[in-house]
């Protein structure tokens, strides 16, 4: 059976009406209406707050208040209701694809990025980000400024970090460090550090990835390369 | 039936013009039938590079709004029988033609030839959409320059949101000089970057300028070393496996004594 458009929770801070799934606006005052019809007047006098599962624009929330209101809800404060974390409620979005030159990907919630994103790509999300591959292009985490969004690379050479509205471009040339890291806003700024702290301890050589020995060797003797097809 | 290739690279002038010469030319030479097609429409310039240019009587234009034949437009190779081209109209725009008309174009050409190979102009607008629209193979070409490579990954992003078969890169105008002094990205760093299969590698030849200046392929001139790396890719893109040209060699002692001797 499909999930309710709209279920109606009582908590101790009030109603919690939560609206499931990706549906149109027309759809869940549909669902709303008739929940509310349903009650017959039970719910008169109570406080609520909308959870929704996809933000929505101020005039979609005030007609959907509006629309409560009428039936005798009356409108909680946000603050008043802890439990209710509008952040937790994003989905984990699962993408496997290499993003280039040119391309964007936005996601709604949390992302995990199973590829690399190149130079010239944009990857967006409202949660925070985590690329398990090499980080090229701009990263953007908490989009709609979620300050605690971060965002992770297996390999970060971003040409630009971005955490809600705070844009970082990172310092010097360009260098690889073949250790996972983790970009986050501290006071204001966004810094990097390496994913998990002593890790990798400083004083023992760090491996270099496959692909960075490869580089330096010279081309003294013609090969086929492994990546041609004939 | 035969294949529809594109050639095509986003940026322009990294040698998709040369490129698609050469290899039509390295088709004909192995016994393929093959047709060019420049749809550069506007700016044609594969018939100069191939010494066609005062045969052209009707164009790709003429063909798709019916003034001609398919076969009375198609220029017939001075040197090679079996080898065709498809001019690019010089008075218009690349809206002459529509996607329909290039897939039409296209379906008809590949019965008759082997090998359709399309001279894709730079950009990523109307005239690379035509292009890429009757093809099913692509080839990218890239320089060994970050702005060129950057457009090649723009490129294959399209190309693959455009669901065609994975594109397979040619990287001209190579010099491993330059690479050996750190001085140019060498071929690792590429196909680091794009992440596609590699068909060839061709490095930087003065010979192409004076050929291309002349009409005369590089590929038809056995002194030309990126001549020889068309004709390892021509014989690539038929299933062979040949390996990657000595690129060292290019200026090693046998050539220096030979070129002493006057034989080189």
């Amino acid at each position: 059976m499909a999930q309710e458009v709209v279920t109606i929770k009582g908590t101790r801070q009030g109603l919690v009406i939560q609206f499931k799934g990706e549906s149109d606006l027309e759809e869940i005052k549909e669902a709303l209406k008739a929940k509310l019809e349903e009650a017959r007047g039970f719910f008169r006098g109570a406080r609520f707050i909308l959870s929704p599962s996809r933000p929505l624009t101020t005039g979609e929330a005030s007609e959907l208040e509006e629309l409560c209101r009428h039936y005798g809800l009356l409108p909680a404060r946000e603050t008043a209701t802890p439990s209710v974390r509008p952040a937790s409620k994003l989905p984990t979005i699962l993408k496997e694809l290499t993003l280039r030159s040119g391309q964007e990907l936005t996601v709604e919630g949390d992302l995990v990025l199973l590829g690399n994103v190149h130079r010239g790509a944009i990857v967006r999300a409202s949660g925070s980000i985590f690329i398990l591959g090499r980080l090229k292009g701009t990263a953007h985490a908490g989009y709609r400024g979620n300050t605690s969004a971060i965002i992770l690379a297996l390999e970060m050479q971003p040409s630009q970090l971005r955490i809600a509205s705070t844009v970082a471009v990172p310092p010097g040339p360009e260098e690889v460090r073949p250790y996972p890291e983790i970009a986050r806003l501290s006071s204001g700024r966004i810094v990097v550090e390496p994913y998990r702290k002593g890790v990798l301890p400083q004083n023992i050589k760090r491996p270099s990835p496959v692909w960075a020995r490869e580089r330096k060797r010279p081309y003294l003797t013609p090969r086929p390369h492994p990546q041609y097809v004939p | 039936m035969g294949e529809v290739i594109v050639i095509t690279s986003g940026k322009g002038g990294v040698g998709k013009t040369t490129t698609t010469a050469n290899l039509g030319t390295g088709l004909a030479l192995l016994g393929k039938r093959v047709v060019m097609v420049d749809t550069d429409i506007g700016l044609r310039n594969l018939d100069v590079v191939l010494g066609l240019e005062n045969r052209i009587v009707y164009d790709l234009v003429d063909v798709v709004e019916g003034r001609c034949r398919l076969k009375q437009a198609l220029i017939k190779d001075k040197r090679l029988e079996n080898l065709y081209l498809l001019p690019a109209n010089q008075t218009r725009d690349k809206t002459a033609v529509t996607r329909q008309q290039m897939i039409d174009l296209c379906d008809q050409l590949k019965e008759d030839f082997d090998f359709v190979l399309i001279d894709c102009p730079a950009g990523i607008e109307m005239g690379f959409k035509n292009a890429i629209a009757g093809a099913e193979k692509a080839l990218v070409v890239t320089t060994p320059e970050v702005a060129a490579v950057r457009d090649a990954d723009r490129i294959i992003g399209l190309l693959e949101a455009a669901e065609m078969e994975p594109p397979r890169l040619i990287i001209n105008r190579i010099r491993p000089d330059m690479v050996r002094r750190g001085d140019m990205m060498d071929i690792d760093d590429m196909l680091e970057i794009l992440a596609i299969d590699l068909l060839g590698v061709v490095p930087e030849d003065e010979l192409i300028v004076v050929s291309t200046n002349k009409g005369e392929p590089a590929i038809l001139d056995k002194r030309s070393r990126a001549g020889q790396a068309y004709y390892n890719i021509s014989r690539r893109l038929l299933g062979e496996e040949v390996p990657l040209l000595n690129l060292e060699g290019n200026e090693g002692l046998v050539a220096k004594l030979k070129k002493f001797f006057g034989l080189g």
